[in-house]
């Protein structure tokens, strides 16, 4: 059996930037970023970023974004309230049954609601499937004292760092895509392609969670560049605390588009309050 | 009009196009935007043999010699979208096939297999067919796409349109980072292509 001690253990920081070529083209960010709790430290931590398409078809691709962030977020609260003390077989198998399908019809019904009050009008692209117009990634993480739950629809990295900076990635580049291609909440029979994880969290839990819309990743030169930008994180906040981190990331992201992909850059930080030792870390 | 000038042609248009390709290329200092060339006849060679960046991209002339074979240029050109050399992370490539003529070896079997791979399937491809004798059907082939027509250019001032919207127009819409929603079973990379320029909208001299 688990079980969610009140003992403080997860602490949560990020940002979504808007991407240099969107300045420069003068389009809004497309990225969206949800994370709880909203201050301080709490035995469970929920994060979300998505990357809305940004393409001309997906042209409501922000708000599709928002809704998509808003939407996973209520549903790993709901699904904690609902399940407070369940081993991990029954979490893990709850998650499958349930989670991915009710993603795709709690975000479809929330554009739904959005375009009875903004209709798309007389444009032939939107004919078949009006969600194109919102299409987005969603990548989720939730942390308690026991378990984590990962959740990624989409392109997007999500990095697990370990105390010693070990960094692994949670899940591989889906080869089925190259270049710009990514599964989408806006794809038919969306839910299928919703990748999830629960795995016990012990003492030999991750220190960070990392969690990235891809155009962080796409901006390294290649991917060790980008994986030993996790340990790198964890390093600073070792040094010099996770308020550098918070008040420092907005720049260091827009920096990052800048010299790189030029694309919007959504990045979510989940820290584990002390380290395997008991010492603080964040 | 001989092909000599027909070539020339080819020649002024595409030096006519880098510093307008260059330029938009300098709009998104985030794509790394590299030029390759392979000329055929008797046979294909690389014209430009290593991916020069856009910026040092220099045109030498070409002459028009002998056959077409344009099979063998489609197979060298497919050897180098393979992954790798191609990254999984690239920008889709942009092929651009110019043509006065009729392939003369097994052109239909090097675009079944340059289709059949996968950056190979979603590279936009162009086809330019230069003056009348040019084989619509062979281009159409490479293009495989209802929605992107064969170019046809009759003068120089078409081609020169032509290539430069090749250059400019398709080049940046390629290499804008807007994601594409992909269910896993679409067979192109859907780049919005924007409309060629009307050939009809454009000045006529010298007609191949």
């Amino acid at each position: 059996m688990t079980s969610l001690d009140q003992s403080p253990l997860w602490r949560v920081i990020g940002r979504t930037v808007r991407g240099a070529f969107h300045r420069r083209q003068q389009i809004a960010n497309q990225d969206a970023i949800a994370w709880l709790p909203a201050g301080g430290s709490a035995p469970v931590a929920v994060v979300a970023v998505a990357d809305g398409h940004g393409s001309a078809d997906s042209y409501r691709s922000a708000t599709g974004s928002e809704y998509a962030v808003q939407t996973v977020t209520g549903i790993f609260q709901e699904f904690l309230e609902q399940n407070p003390q369940s081993d991990l077989d029954s979490i893990e198998r709850g998650v499958r049954e349930w989670m991915p399908k009710e993603l795709v019809v709690r975000w479809r019904g929330a554009v739904r609601a959005h375009l009875a009050e903004h209709p798309i009008l007389e444009d032939r692209r939107f004919n078949n499937s009006p969600f194109i117009a919102y299409g987005s990634t969603i990548l989720a993480a939730l942390v308690t004292n026991a378990f984590a739950l990962y959740l990624q629809l989409g392109d997007g990295d999500m990095l697990l760092v370990s105390p010693d900076g070990e960094v692994r990635r949670l899940w591989p580049r889906d080869q089925r895509f190259l270049g710009v291609e990514t599964a989408s909440l806006c794809g038919e029979e969306a839910w299928r392609e919703v990748r999830l994880l629960t795995e016990p969290l012990q003492h030999d839990s991750p220190q960070l969670v990392l969690l990235c819309t891809d155009g962080y990743a796409n901006s390294f030169r290649d991917d060790q560049e980008f994986l030993k930008a996790g340990r790198d994180i964890l390093e600073i906040i070792r040094q010099d605390g996770i308020e550098t981190v918070e008040s420092n990331l907005e720049s260091w992201l827009l920096e990052t588009s800048e010299m790189g992909s030029g694309d919007d850059i959504s990045l979510g930080i989940i820290c584990r309050t002390a380290d395997e030792e008991g010492r603080d870390v964040c | 009009m001989q092909a000599d000038g027909k070539i020339q042609s080819l020649n002024n248009a595409i030096k006519e196009a880098i510093p307008h390709m260059q330029k938009a290329a300098d709009e998104n200092p985030h794509a790394q935007v590299f030029v390759r060339a392979i000329r055929f006849s008797d046979g294909a060679q690389w014209h430009v043999p290593q991916p020069t960046p856009v910026a040092d991209f220099k045109w030498s002339d070409l002459k028009a010699v002998g056959m077409t074979d344009m099979g063998k240029a489609i197979s060298m050109v497919a050897e180098q979208l393979k992954i790798p050399p191609m990254s999984e992370r690239a920008l889709p490539p942009i092929l651009v096939l110019v043509s006065d003529g009729q392939p003369t070896d097994d052109y239909p079997g090097a675009v079944r297999d340059l289709l059949a791979l996968p950056w190979g399937k979603r590279a936009v491809r162009i086809a330019v067919a230069i003056g009348e004798d040019a084989d619509h059907d062979a281009l159409g082939l490479f293009v495989a796409n209802a929605e992107i027509p064969v170019l046809q250019a009759n003068n120089a001032e078409t081609l020169v349109t032509y290539i430069r919207w090749a250059s400019t127009a398709v080049l940046k819409a390629a290499s804008a980072p807007a994601s594409q929603s992909n269910t896993g079973n679409t067979t192109s990379l859907n780049v919005p292509i924007p409309a060629p320029p009307a050939a009809s909208s454009l000045l006529s001299t010298d007609v191949w």
